[in-house]
């Protein structure tokens, strides 16, 4: 009974810090905003699919997000660059929206990161399966390499061993 | 063993003579010169004689394959001149080619003089009162003191048996008495009361004083130049024997020379305390009076008991009459009758109690083998005559006969029940409980216990074959196997089973119940393990525990190499080659059998097979194995049961990858623009 109240009080805990954190989040964003306005423009606008992906993916792990997130970034990392650089300077809102080729080159790296999490997984899995295929075929031979030279009991015996009591 | 130097031609032409066996090297035997004036009743007499000394005499009697000799009375007296006594020259087994296997052969000195019945019958000697003394009593009777001091008994003096050995006919000996089992050539009439009631197996040697009895008759034959009993069947002769005494059935009617009264009287005594012993004989030849016998009268009823149509006086003739009609006499004993007789007719209640106990006890335990018909005629027929002879289902024999009578029940009925059964029901037990006991008796009842404890045991080693073979030394073996080339002796085992190797099927084994209980009482190492592998039901167990035996005798008594044998026994090994797990280790030893077959090793085959560095190394390997077998189904199984799951976390894998990809490329290709800026 004791371990089940301490449950109870220690489920709203994570529940509390994630408040915290959106909370906490939400302020330094807003700092951020007003501090580096153009900057947080171009990254909201330029990661706006990793956002998406983050949001559609239910995993803890949240692959996705990584997946398109690193190459989104290094769509966005050229802008970001010529922002900071100075070699493209920002007169009205409108100099805050990156031009077609930075949208193409941003999006066009986000999608690439999908095409890698769509296309690597399958791959993988069909590495391991195959590995598994091997490692049984391996297996196999060694149990047929001792059926002939102990004798059909070996197997017997160790399915006695096996057989519960 | 001596062999046969030659071999018989075989096909339908047999030769016109045959070819003499040679025995020992020494002794030649001539299969085609029978000498039928010295055929004793169970050997047939042949020409024989010394290769190394041409000028003797010799014969050979060719013992009945199957009848025990008596071996002991032939080693103690091999090659010894006894006064009195026929000399055996030697004996051994040889092949015998008119009975196509190998016999007992035993050499004697030819007694030139001839046999004493057929000189007197053709009158070239005459025996009369005055010389009888001289020339038959004192010659025998010192050849009975002779074997008495080997502790030997004859057991076969009668008539027919004495020979003259000179040609002067001066010299008179017993003839042969060995080349069947004691007594059983005799004539009954020469035969005690109590031993002439057993079968002739089953007589036994006894005491001296049933060669005395024997010598008496003899000395009434010859006083009366023929059988004074001729006119008596068996019935009769026992009848007359028990109600009116051996002396008076046999020296009745006819003149007894008066010299000769007293000891006849004394030997022909029917009470084996008061019949005469070799001292006394010995004290009467010496001129010395003896106490007159006093003639105990038989324990006789007035009032008959009539039995089978035949009314009988005395409770001995009455054992007797039962054992010979058991069923009419079983159907009598429970009338109750019986015991009224013996109470108000021969006065002895003790008996009369002892019957009616018997009967009560067969009624309440009905259906019980103790209350067959068969076992209450034996118990009573003891209680009846409890100096005669053990009887049951038509054997009789004297305690100390067992063996001899087991063995002629083998040779002519092929079948040992009957004596198996007595033993089992502890019929022997019955009669020693009626005994006045003795050292002899607590002898004989010990050999009877030890072997009421073979008999139980069931398994290969025991039962009545080894009853069989440790109540009669001399008795060959008698396994199908090797019946044909005699062997007594353990160490001519081994050789005959090479030997018939090359004769015989060798899918069969070479050890049968005969030969193990033949090897179990002869061979002197201990053998219990080795029986109980023998025993085992497992076909395994039991060729490892035969190879170890046969190992075991030709390590122990320093055989030759047996080529033949290891071959048979080399062919039998499969499944205890196959009780090695490991193949190779299996097809190691196939392969390597041939060569040790060759050395005819059986010691190095069974070394080969059960040598215990290699079944460790066997058993730890399969166990090694069996673990490794069991590991790896365990991983095959874990392998394929994650299969499901694994499509999943191949998937997961394939995300994670994917990222990492991503971030990793994402990394290096800023990377590289940076230090690309900053350059």
């Amino acid at each position: 009974m004791a371990k089940a109240d301490r449950a109870k009080q220690q489920q709203p805990a994570p529940t509390r810090s994630k408040q915290s954190f959106l909370v906490w989040g939400s302020i330094i964003f807003g700092l951020l905003f007003l501090v580096a306005l153009p900057t947080m423009t171009l990254l909201l606008i330029g990661m706006l699919p990793t956002i998406v992906a983050y949001i559609i993916d239910r995993t803890q792990q949240k692959h996705t997000a990584f997946c398109v997130g690193g190459m989104n970034f290094l769509g966005v990392y050229y802008p970001l660059m010529q922002l900071w650089t100075g070699e493209h300077p920002i007169i009205g809102v409108a100099d805050l929206m990156p031009d077609l080729v930075d949208f193409l080159m941003i999006y066009g790296a986000a999608g690439f990161g999908w095409l890698l999490f769509t296309s690597i997984p399958p791959v993988v899995a069909a590495f391991l399966t195959v590995m598994a295929q091997r490692r049984v075929a391996t297996l196999r031979a060694t149990q047929r390499h001792l059926i002939e030279e102990w004798g059909d009991d070996v197997a017997a015996s160790s399915d006695e061993e096996q057989r519960p009591a | 063993m001596a062999e046969s130097p030659f071999e018989m031609v075989n096909g339908d032409e047999a030769p016109a003579r045959q070819r003499p066996v040679l025995l020992h090297d020494q002794y030649l035997i001539y299969p085609d010169s029978p000498l039928g004036d010295l055929d004793s009743l169970s050997a047939k007499a042949y020409a024989a004689e010394d290769r190394r000394d041409l000028g003797s005499k010799l014969f050979a009697l060719i013992c009945t394959p199957g009848l025990p000799p008596r071996e002991r009375c032939m080693s103690i007296l091999r090659g010894e001149k006894l006064p009195g006594l026929l000399p055996l020259v030697d004996r051994g087994a040889v092949d015998w080619p008119p009975l196509g296997q190998h016999c007992m052969a035993v050499i004697y000195e030819r007694p030139l003089g001839g046999r004493l019945v057929s000189l007197i019958a053709s009158g070239e000697i005459q025996v009369n009162e005055y010389d009888i003394q001289s020339r038959i009593i004192e010659p025998l009777a010192q050849a009975l003191l002779s074997l008495d001091t080997r502790n030997i008994r004859h057991r076969s003096i009668r008539p027919k048996n004495l020979f003259f050995m000179d040609d002067e006919k001066e010299e008179l000996v017993l003839g042969d008495f060995m080349t069947a089992p004691a007594g059983f050539d005799q004539p009954i009439v020469f035969e005690t009361i109590e031993r002439g009631m057993a079968s002739p197996g089953g007589r036994g040697e006894g005491e001296a004083s049933e060669d005395l009895y024997a010598l008496g008759v003899t000395l009434v034959f010859l006083i009366q130049g023929a059988n004074p009993v001729s006119n008596l069947n068996d019935d009769g002769l026992f009848k007359s024997k028990i109600e009116q005494g051996s002396y008076a059935t046999l020296c009745g009617k006819t003149r007894i020379p008066m010299a000769l009264l007293e000891p006849l009287r004394g030997m022909l005594s029917d009470d084996p305390e008061a019949r005469w012993d070799l001292h006394k004989l010995e004290h009467w030849i010496d001129g010395k009076r003896q106490s007159p016998i006093q003639k105990k009268p038989a324990v006789k009823s007035d009032i008959p008991f009539s039995f089978a149509g035949v009314e009988h006086n005395t409770p001995r003739t009455l054992a007797r009459s039962f054992t010979l009609s058991r069923a009419e006499a079983a159907k009598t004993i429970k009338e109750g009758n019986l015991a009224m007789w013996l109470r108000r007719g021969i006065g002895d209640t003790n008996k009369a109690d002892a019957v009616e106990t018997t009967v009560e006890a067969a009624k309440s335990r009905q259906n019980s083998a103790l209350a067959s018909d068969e076992f209450i005629v034996a118990k009573i027929s003891i209680i009846l005559d409890p100096d005669g002879p053990i009887r049951y289902k038509g054997l009789s024999f004297m305690p100390d006969a067992y063996g001899p009578a087991l063995a002629v029940e083998l040779l002519r009925r092929s079948d040992v029940q009957v004596a198996a059964e007595i033993i089992a029901r502890e019929i022997p037990a019955i009669w020693f409980a009626y005994q006045s006991g003795g050292n002899e008796s607590a002898k004989h009842e010990k050999s009877f216990r030890q072997l009421h404890g073979f008999l139980k045991i069931h398994d290969p080693g025991y039962g009545i074959e080894r009853c069989l073979y440790e109540f009669n030394p001399s008795l060959p073996c008698q396994s199908p196997l090797v019946i044909q080339d005699y062997i007594v002796n353990i160490e001519d085992l081994l050789p005959a089973l090479d030997k018939a190797a090359n004769r015989v099927d060798t899918k069969l084994k070479p050890l049968d119940r005969h030969l193990v209980a033949f090897i179990a009482s002869r061979f002197e190492e201990d053998i219990y393990s080795h029986l109980k592998a023998l025993a085992s039901p497992e076909e395994e167990t039991n060729l490892i525990g035969m190879l170890n035996l046969l190992a075991l005798m030709q390590w122990h008594l320093k055989t030759d190499s047996l080529y033949g044998l290891c071959s048979w026994v080399g062919g039998l090994l499969g499944p205890a080659i196959n009780t090695y797990f490991n193949r190779t280790t299996r097809h190691e030893i196939e392969q390597e059998i041939p060569s040790l077959v060759r050395q005819g090793s059986l010691t190095e085959i069974f070394n080969l097979i059960e040598s215990a560095e290699k079944r460790k190394q066997d058993k730890d390997g399969y166990a090694a194995a069996t673990a490794e077998f069991a590991a790896a189904e365990g991983e095959i199984k874990a392998v394929e049961e994650g299969q499901l799951s694994q499509a999943e976390s191949a998937i997961q894998s394939g995300q994670q990858a994917a990222a990492m990809t991503s971030v990793i490329i994402a990394m290096i290709v800023i990377s590289i623009l940076l230090i690309n800026e900053i350059w």
